[in-house]
Order: structure tokens, then sequence, then C-alpha cells
């Protein structure tokens, strides 16, 4: 998995795949977006190609960190198979998405 | 007959002519007679085939329509068998079984992914536990050093206590008390090292298992809802086309048996039929009898072949007549 914060780091775009060895990565890219002062915070999945159930499971522990400090986490442009997995998961019950 | 005798003496013609006109037409009408007698022969034979045929045809519809009634109850059951199962002791249609399917198959996703999220929460958990494990050992090394330190500073002030002789005997005292102390932390500390390495070990080993749990690739059991929507689409659609074909098939059957029964009834209407034929034989009798009545009428009283031509005007009667 790569990553690119904007600026401000309240948004970050992930390429590539999100999967369990990814996830130390994935640990310190949740730190910085918690620390940025944007809200909502943002995740670009526009050039993400593929997630796993582990990768999932990281997204909803950032949700539920972010919940916790009254912020909410937006999933931007999904496609492909994480748009099936999203859809199939039900993931639109739980993040806001923008197609 | 008559009439055409009365014109051709009205003309004036010669007795000879009127013989020869009468040994024609008595000729002609022992052909007619012939010919009625043949048409007889075919409409009694033609009968009789009816009667035979008839009862042989009725017999043989009246199994088709049996036949045909008993696929129409079959497809009338395959019907009812395509419109769904029986599950629960309740039909269910075959849609409602993809919606069962799906709402379990949700289930078991929204389980997958919350298994997922607990998984990783743990990983992360337990790696931050390993760090502080980590940092906890460190501590204790920094003990150990501290340790070393003080024990070194006791055995030095024993050192001096001694030198110090009478004087340093409180001194001595003391430096030997810190000493123990000294030891007693040190045990104390190696005591600590090895139930931290035992908790060490422990959280490795569950984080090792962990990671493998967590690292399990699930992705392709929720993308199984989607194949299994599909086949359960694709089930429906062949559902459906089965029950459109057994339904087209109930119709024929219906259809086929509604014209085996119309079949049937014009078959025994064949007694009507016999009753006709009889009527055109009677008929066809009748107008042979009167043939041969014209024929007698107009052959010459003397003429040997006219007479012969009405005799067998007559025998062709009575043959007509079935006598």
């Amino acid at each position: 998995m790569k990553y690119r914060f904007s600026p401000d780091q309240s948004e970050v775009a992930l390429s590539g795949q999100l999967t369990f060895p990814d996830h130390a990565n994935f640990r310190t890219v949740a730190d910085l977006l918690l620390k940025s002062p944007g809200q909502p915070l943002v995740i670009d999945l526009s050039e993400l190609e593929f997630i796993d159930s582990a990768g999932l499971g990281m997204l909803l522990i950032v949700r539920t960190e972010a919940e916790r400090v009254e912020r909410s986490v937006r999933l931007r442009a999904p496609r492909g198979q994480v748009k099936r997995i999203f859809d199939l998961s039900k993931f639109e019950n739980l993040f806001g998405i923008d197609e | 007959m008559l009439r055409f005798l009365k014109r051709a003496t009205g003309r004036g013609g010669t007795i000879a002519a009127l013989d020869k006109t009468g040994i024609e037409r008595n000729r002609w009408a022992v052909r007619q007679l012939r010919l009625l007698e043949h048409q007889k022969d075919e409409v009694i034979r033609a009968s009789a085939d009816l009667e035979t045929d008839g009862h042989g045809f009725g017999a043989t519809c009246e199994k088709l329509t049996e036949a045909a009634g008993r696929q129409s109850e079959r497809m009338s059951e395959l019907l009812s068998l395509a419109a769904g199962i029986v599950f629960d002791g309740r039909s269910v249609p075959v849609d409602e079984v993809g919606a069962i399917f799906s709402t379990a198959l949700d289930e078991i996703n929204a389980k997958i992914v919350e298994v997922a999220r607990n998984a990783m929460t743990m990983v992360y958990a337990l790696e931050r536990a390993t760090g502080n494990l980590g940092k906890t050992d460190q501590c204790i090394a920094r003990i150990d050093i501290i340790n070393g330190k003080t024990n070194m500073l006791a055995i030095n002030a024993m050192i001096e206590a001694v030198r110090a002789g009478d004087n340093g005997t409180a001194f001595h005292v003391i430096a030997n008390e810190i000493r123990e102390l000294s030891k007693l932390t040190k045990g104390l500390a190696q005591t600590m090292r090895d139930e931290l390495g035992a908790v060490v070990s422990g959280v490795r080993e569950s984080h090792a298992a962990l990671r493998e749990v967590a690292n399990i690739e699930m992705s392709q059991n929720i993308l199984a809802r989607e194949r299994l929507d599909q086949l359960v689409a694709a089930l429906a659609q062949r559902n459906r086309q089965i029950s459109a074909a057994a339904d087209a098939a109930a119709l024929e059957s219906s259809a086929m048996r509604a014209e085996l029964d119309r079949i049937a009834r014009a078959t025994i209407s064949e007694e009507r039929v016999q009753r006709r034929l009889r009527r055109i034989v009677d008929a066809l009798a009748g107008a042979a009898a009167d043939l041969s009545d014209d024929a007698e009428s107009a052959a010459p009283h003397d003429a040997s072949g006219a007479n012969g031509a009405a005799s067998l005007g007559r025998n062709q009667l009575k043959l007509a007549n079935g006598s």
C-alpha cells in the first residue's frame, strides 16, 4: 500500500492493495489522519485496487477511533473489487461513501 | 323412360325404330343397374368398415383422452412443484429462497467484517503490549545496572569500614545491610525478568496466532455472496422457464384432451352415419327398382335380346335388394 496526504493532512489517498501486511503502515496513516484538524477525515480510495478482510477491519478501527473524538470518516470513490466488497459488506451503513 | 318412349312414338317412328330405341335404353338401364349395384356394394362395405374401424378408433380415442387427462394432472403437479420448495412445513417460492439466502449471507458477511475488525484491534493491542513489555524489560535491565552499582558501592563501603577499624564498625553494618538489600533487589529483578519473559513469550505466541487469524483472506468469502446471488437468480430464471413450459404443456394437454373428447363424441355418432348409409342403400335399391321397371316397360315384347336385357335388369334388381 502507498499513501499520499493532502497538505493539511485531513485527506489521504491510498493506492495499491490494503491487506494484512500493510497494517503497520496503515497504523501510521491512521495516527497522522487522526491528528489532522480536518472534519470529516477523508480516505480517497480511487487508486486502491484491492482490499481484504483485514483491510476492512483497519478501516473500521479508524472509524471507531475517530468517533471517540467525535469525528467522522468518509470514503471516497471506491471502485472495482473494493466497491464490490463494500457493497457486500454493507459499508454504506457504516461510513459515508462518496461515489 | 316412358316419357321418352312416348316422345319416340309420337314423332311417328316405326316399331323397328322403337324397338331399337328400347333396346338401347334397356342396355343403358342395365348399365345403370350395374353401376347402382356397384355403388350399393361399396356403401355396404364402407358401412362395415366404418363399424369395425369406428369401434377401434373410438376405443383408442377413449384411451388417449384418459392419457391426456393423466398428463394434465401430472402437469398440474409439475407446476405446483416448480412454484417452490417445501421448507419448515411450508411452500417457499424460489424467489423467496433467494431472499433467505441473501439475508443469511448478509449476516455472515457482517460477522466476517466484525471478526476482521476485532482481530485487527487485537493485533494492534498485542503489538502495543509487546512494545510495552520491551520497555519493561529495559527498566529491569536498568534496575540490574543500578543494583550492580549499589552492590559495588556496598562492597567499597565495607572495605572502607574495615580500614577504619573500630570507628568503622557501624558503617560496616550499614554497608552489609546495603549489600543484602542489593542481593534481594537482584533476586527480585531476576524474578521479574523471568516472569516478564514468560509474559512476553505468551504475548508473542498470541500475537503470532492472531496474525494468522487476521491474515486469513476472507474477502473471497464475502464475494461468495455475489456469486450465490447470481446462482440463485439463474435458478429462479430457470424455474420461471420450467413453470412457463409446464404451463404451456398443461394448456396443450387440456386442448388435446378437449379435442380427443370431441373426436370421441364424433365417433359415437357413427350409428347416425350407419343409419344414413342404410338409407342411401335403400335409396339406391329404390332407384334400381325404378330403373328395372322402366327397362321392362321399354323393352320390345318380341325382341329376345331386349327381353334378355330386361331379365338382366330384374336379376340386377334382385341383387340390389340383396334377395
